[in-house]
């Protein structure tokens, strides 16, 4: 009985929990809610399931962690939901009428097996029930059962559980599945940026204009000053041997997202395989390649590895362990972030436990990929410092 | 007095203001969907700011100026009794501003240059220059009689400054140091802010604003818009052939290059429409004045069917296709 008043009370509230849960860490806020009550109690929204949807469109839905068809199929499956519960049982309605035509069939003995009868149930969903089995009687070979009431109930129940597959709509289309979305990255790229005034000098400069002018005590001359430039500095080495094949869609949105808003004012991308050894690779294929000394030389950048170091592979590889520590030592000027990409309860007893002894290794959730930025931030050259000295 | 409400029915023509010793002013008509002047009303009655987004050219810059027409603007036998303008302020974002600036300006300069070339130095506030948000803010009074404000293009801004500006939008007050004097904002003005999606905007900004993404216009709201900008006044007389081929092509054209964004990167907006539509209507009916067919919109018009053919082919081209790629992009389709 209260839980009646509640739901009559709150509307919308289930839509907008799920929505709430499934934004990817971004929350509307209960005030979102208590406008929606407000504009209900004004009479907008109630005219029709299209009014209705489209309230909730402008006071719920955002750019960039909504699109509207998914945000439709919530809303949809929300609102079917309320109306079932509200008016009864309307689906198990269905069932009656596809019942008789069964009953209508096995009459007539003209029964198959169970297993035929649901697929083409299924393959059928959204079609007239009536027409369908009358096709099928003309077509199919018979089989005729001893115990029709038997076969019957088999069918059925086959029937609900097949419909209920078919019909459960808690299969809503969602892009990002990785904890660190695409939202996250452009954000912490965003505050790698290091925006320095740089080059001739070709702005105007007011404040030091005024300085100038108070300290001489007259207006001589117009100050002028450097216009500000992008002087982020991000090398990526991207491991992408097979046992990455799994993450080189996450390594791909790295780069994306690093390139396409200008957040990083130079962002060299270097491919490997496995271990970074003495040349990498601009691109994917390992066609075009560079020479480590070429990264070595260009000091005080941050570098970002990306790669599992063994940690897929699940045993500890010796080689690749010292191959790798001895690629780190050459670092040991540059701040370095390893990003791996399997979750930290992985990495014991693999080669990666070792490695990350050696350098600052970060798994892939949204906050250790910050901690990973604000490493490359810092003037802290993190591991490597203590580890090579 | 009548609560604010907005239909989007007052500009279905275009809007001619005769203004002192000024040509007229001249306001497109502007057709809106239904669903956004649902989103409008709602913004209006909830006192909330409502976020635009869209492809360039799909008209949100100038809704704002449309509801405050539709609003404030009363004239009685060609005078007008009250003026719009008074009631409705732009603000368009540069990257280096701060919220601040959209309050006032202290002209330092100008006080500097009077100080030392010896002349009567005015009183600190006369050297204020009020801007957009700040006399917005002033302005409204009651909650019949808000003023309406567009910020525009608030992705050119720094990444704080959202956050700053609903800041500022909520307090009722602000103060300028430099004349230590406050002003007071009794009401909210009507907030409009569009984004061209440079960058990616704040949480906190985003949960305080309404948003309404406007989509690409379809088929039948084009040629309305058409009408109402090219044949309201009856003469030429409306070629609705001329329109429907127009529209059509339009639209193929806007689907073939959204299939290639990346490469091509700009799409064809209903802005280029109208500068299009206007080229094919002038040549179209100058020819059918002459007496003769024009030889270009004949093409359009006939061989509209065979949709093959390339970017040449389309008369005036250059005026819907505006960078190179994507005239290389049709070209290859």
């Amino acid at each position: 009985m209260p839980e009646d008043i509640l739901h009559i009370e709150l509307p919308l509230l289930g839509f907008f929990q799920e929505l709430q849960e499934r934004s990817q860490g971004f929350h509307l806020g209960t005030g979102a809610y208590f406008l929606m009550q407000e504009a209900l109690k004004t009479g907008i929204g109630v005219a029709s399931k299209e009014d209705l949807f489209s309230l909730c469109k402008v006071l719920w839905m955002k750019p960039y962690y909504h699109k509207e068809e998914w945000f439709r199929q919530l809303f949809d499956k929300h609102l079917r939901e309320l109306l079932i519960s509200e008016s009864g049982e309307p689906e198990p309605e269905k069932e009656p009428e596809q019942k008789a035509s069964f009953s209508r069939k096995s009459d007539e003995k003209d029964a198959q097996l169970p297993e035929e009868e649901s697929s083409e149930k299924s393959g059928e969903a959204e079609e007239e029930p009536d027409t369908e089995t009358k096709g099928e009687t003309d077509n199919e070979p018979t089989l005729v059962f001893e115990d029709s009431a038997d076969l019957q109930a088999t069918i059925n129940k086959t029937d609900a559980e097949v419909r209920q597959i078919v019909f459960a709509t808690d299969f809503l289309i969602e892009g990002d599945y990785y904890p660190l979305t695409g939202r996250r990255m452009k954000q912490n790229w965003r505050s790698l940026r290091q925006v320095k005034r740089e080059g001739a000098k070709r702005e105007f400069d007011l404040e030091g204009t005024i300085e100038e002018t108070t300290e001489k005590g007259y207006l001589e001359e117009l100050m002028y000053r450097s216009p500000r430039e992008n002087k982020t500095l991000l090398i990526s080495l991207f491991d992408n041997s097979p046992s990455m094949v799994a993450f080189f869609e996450l390594g791909d949105q790295l780069v994306s997202t690093a390139s396409r808003y200008n957040h990083i004012g130079t962002h060299e991308v270097y491919y490997f395989h496995n271990c970074p050894a003495r040349f990498l690779y601009r691109d994917k294929e390992h066609d075009l390649e560079e020479s480590l000394s070429e990264i070595e030389d260009k000091a005080h950048s941050s570098i970002l590895i990306f790669s599992d170091a063994g940690a897929a592979r699940g045993l500890v590889v010796p080689e690749r362990v010292e191959a790798t520590i001895r690629f780190l030592s050459k670092l040991k000027n540059h701040k370095v972030a390893w990003l791996n990409p399997m979750p930290r309860h992985r990495w014991a007893n693999t080669s990666a436990e070792y490695i990350a002894l050696y350098v600052n290794m970060f798994s892939t959730t949204a906050e250790e990929f910050s901690n990973a930025i604000k490493l490359l931030k810092s003037r802290f050259k993190g591991s490597l410092e203590e580890s090579f000295g | 007095m009548n609560p604010l409400k907005y239909t989007g029915k007052k500009l279905l023509k275009a809007a001619r203001i005769k203004r002192e010793g000024l040509p007229d002013e001249v306001i497109q008509p502007y057709l809106v969907h239904e669903e956004l002047s649902k989103a409008v009303n709602l913004a209006i009655l909830l006192k909330r700011p409502l976020l635009l987004m869209g492809e360039p050219g799909c008209g949100k810059t100038r809704l704002a100026q449309a509801v405050a027409y539709e609003l404030y603007h009363q004239e009685e036998e060609d005078r007008i009794t009250r003026d719009y303008r008074e009631w409705y302020f732009e603000w368009n974002i540069k990257s280096t501003e701060k919220a601040k600036d959209g309050l006032y300006y202290f002209d330092a300069i100008e006080r500097l240059r009077d100080a030392q070339a010896a002349l009567k130095l005015k009183e600190a506030e006369e050297y204020v220059h009020h801007r957009a948000m700040g006399l917005a803010l002033q302005k409204s009074v009651a909650s019949n009689q808000r003023a309406v404000l567009l910020i525009d293009e608030i992705d050119k801004a720094d990444l704080d400054f959202p956050n700053d500006l609903l800041n500022e939008l909520d307090k009722s007050e602000y103060t300028i140091p430099e004349t230590g004097k406050t002003y007071v904002s009794p009401a909210k003005p009507i907030v409009f802010i569009t984004s061209n999606n440079e960058k990616e905007l704040p949480d906190a900004f985003l949960r305080r604003c309404l948003y309404y993404y406007i989509p690409p216009m379809k088929e039948g709201l084009l040629k309305r818009i058409i009408h109402s900008r090219f044949y309201s006044d009856g003469v030429p007389t409306a070629d609705a052939d001329l329109v429907e081929k127009a529209v059509k092509q339009f639209i193929e054209i806007r689907n073939r290059l959204e299939k290639e964004k990346l490469t091509v990167g700009k799409n064809v907006s209903t802005g280029e429409l109208m500068d299009w539509f206007e080229a094919l209507k002038f040549y179209h009916h100058l020819a059918k004045a002459n007496g003769h067919p024009d030889p270009t919109t004949q093409a359009l018009i006939e061989e509209l069917e065979k949709l093959g053919k390339g970017a040449r082919d389309i008369p005036y081209a250059q005026v819907l296709l505006k960078n190179w790629n994507s005239l290389v992009a049709f070209e290859r389709m």
